[in-house]
């Protein structure tokens, strides 16, 4: 039996049966339950399984409805995978994505779709027979889903993730400790495009609990709020910037139904973390690290309530590799460093993705072979900066190309923005390197504040670090611009400096 | 504090948030006649708003201010 069936099929698939009755969703407002779930997924089925089509890869437009989660299942059913397309993307870069697949199939529940090549409309369909048999005949290496991240070029690539990978991801997720049951009401605040969203449905999918969306549009942070305070709900991931936004409220909201909660996707500051803890008091809180290339989760960190965490630079660490995921941290030359000395965090394992889709520049740079344990492993450069503390947990220290050599010194952007918010009482910082004019590296603070004298946090700084660390130019922001995954957009502020 | 007075106000801000000099702020403008409206303008413009009036809304009050009705409406009521 392979994982993909063991951890996800299945157990989805009994739970329609076995929890018709309960809700699965909740979406904008109105719930549905398992039965209704299934209905849903056998409708697409039958259309998919009528359709002409060669590319396995089918394109599907994230509307946040029932008949899109139902998608996902039954191209899986249909040993197809799902390449998410946002509805509020431009439709050019949508049309490059459904180019670079070769796409041949979209599913739309909108009213009015976008596309005009072979589209199946899922929404309005009538009650159907049951369609949810399964035979687990599929390849494990096929493909599960495709991610299309930004990518350096300005053209968005492709990140494969195969059955495999998510069939172990899974396997590793219940090997944390974490337990859900079918009496669980789950947060899942993702785009579909961001693979955290898959592990936001899954996880109460497979366990027979509710999931609750946030609808397209909606303004994330607010609307997650909201539903945590009026549906009680007991177990969420999201990124460490939601708590930064929820932070003005957090006298007036009570969030003490969470009893799980993940922190991901960005760096995961300590202080911001421990005022968390105290507006959802009864919330085991934990920090999982991993790139998309690793399928969602590579690390994690279990924080202890009033214990000693372990943080470098006031940032959590990312603790220890997962079930299915071996860790290296390794030099320029490739060789892996002592513990406790910084290097580039590199993956292996049942997680890491079969690679780029048609682009094997990237794969080639991007994967190598070593031998690790006696054993030949196919590694992913994560390009973040990480050392091994005596126990084992793993420090982050920052992108590597978040790390820039000034004067001939190298400098971690994270340093500089730890002291700063340490004498800013936690105010949100972000420095960026950049090229000025004449080619020298200058490095830009941007502050999450309203403009104010820094001489003050200048004169502290200098107490702190050497002079060539020091800022040459501060930047203020009312509040700082994320990108659709909800971390800080860096590419949006290195805009704003002016050079 | 009257409609008008609030609009006085309120006009920069939305002005300096949208990036649009010219911005008509009227009783009948809403979210979705602004295309720059997202989750990013709409906290700044909230922040901007509370340090004008020296006031301080509820996350439930945020969820409902996509127009400047409900915006000029829930600073009225914070003023008393």
């Amino acid at each position: 039996m392979t994982q993909f069936y063991s951890q996800i099929l299945k157990p989805t698939i009994e739970n329609i049966a076995k929890f018709s009755d309960r809700n699965a969703f909740c979406i904008n407002g109105k719930f549905h339950t398992y039965h209704e779930f299934g209905q849903a997924v056998s409708q697409v089925r039958f259309l998919i399984s009528d359709a002409t089509f060669q590319n396995r890869n089918v394109g599907l437009v994230i509307n946040d409805d029932l008949e899109t989660y139902a998608s996902i299942f039954a191209l899986w059913l249909e040993g197809c995978s799902y390449v998410p397309l946002h509805p509020n993307w431009p439709l050019e870069r949508c049309l490059d994505i459904a180019s670079q697949v070769g796409m041949d199939l979209i599913l739309d529940s909108s009213e009015k779709t976008r596309y005009n090549n072979n589209v199946i409309k899922t929404s309005g369909q009538q009650p159907c027979r049951d369609n949810l048999k399964y035979d687990d005949n599929c390849p494990d290496g096929d493909i599960a889903y495709i991610l299309f991240t930004s990518g350096s070029t300005g053209k968005p690539k492709g990140v494969q993730l195969s059955r495999e990978n998510i069939g172990a991801f899974m396997d590793s997720f219940w090997k944390t400790g974490i337990s859900i049951n079918e009496n669980d009401r789950c947060l899942q605040c993702f785009d579909l495009t961001f693979d955290v969203s898959v592990q936001s449905f899954l996880v109460p999918l497979t366990k027979g609990a509710c999931c609750f969306t946030i609808p397209n549009g909606q303004i994330k942070y607010i609307y997650a709020g909201g539903l945590i305070e009026d549906y009680k709900l007991t177990f969420g991931a999201m990124a460490p910037s939601m708590a930064r936004y929820l932070k003005p409220y957090f006298d007036e909201i009570d969030l003490s139904s969470l009893r799980c909660c993940i922190f991901t996707a960005e760096a995961c500051p300590l202080a911001l973390i421990e005022e968390w803890q105290t507006v959802a008091p009864n919330a085991d809180i934990y920090d999982f690290y991993g790139p998309t290339e690793a399928t969602i989760y590579c690390t994690y960190y279990s924080l202890s309530e009033g214990g000693a965490n372990k943080t470098l630079n006031g940032i959590i660490s990312i603790g220890k590799p997962i079930a299915n995921v071996t860790a290296i941290i390794i030099d320029e030359k490739g060789d892996i460093v002592p513990r406790g000395t910084k290097g580039e965090l590199c993956v292996a394992g049942a997680q890491v993705t079969p690679g780029y889709l048609n682009n094997p520049t990237k794969n080639a740079e991007s994967f190598f072979e070593k031998e690790y344990e006696g054993q030949i492993m196919r590694f992913y450069h994560t390009g973040d900066l990480c050392y091994e503390d005596p126990d084992g947990d793993i420090m982050y220290s920052g992108r590597l190309d978040h790390q820039a050599k000034i004067q001939g010194f190298r400098v971690e952007m994270g340093e500089i923005e730890f002291h700063a918010r340490e004498f800013l009482n936690g105010t949100n910082t972000v420095c960026i390197a950049f090229e000025n004019a004449k080619g020298l590296t200058e490095i830009a603070m941007f502050i999450e504040s309203s403009e104010f004298d820094t001489s003050g946090l200048m004169a502290y700084m200098k107490t702190k670090m050497p002079q060539y660390m020091i800022p040459h130019h501060v930047y203020f922001e009312p509040t700082f611009p994320l990108n659709a995954n909800g971390k800080i957009d860096k590419v949006v502020l290195k805009s704003k400096i002016r050079n | 504090m009257d409609t008008d007075k609030i609009i006085e106000t309120i006009t920069p801000i939305f002005r300096q948030v949208f990036n649009d000099d010219e911005m008509d702020v009227n009783m009948d403008l809403t979210s979705e006649q602004i295309d720059e409206w997202s989750s990013l303008s709409q906290t700044i413009l909230l922040t901007e708003i509370e340090s004008a009036f020296g006031i301080k809304f509820k996350l439930r009050e945020v969820a409902t201010m996509n127009s400047v009705k409900t915006i000029v409406a829930l600073i009225q009521s914070k003023l008393g």
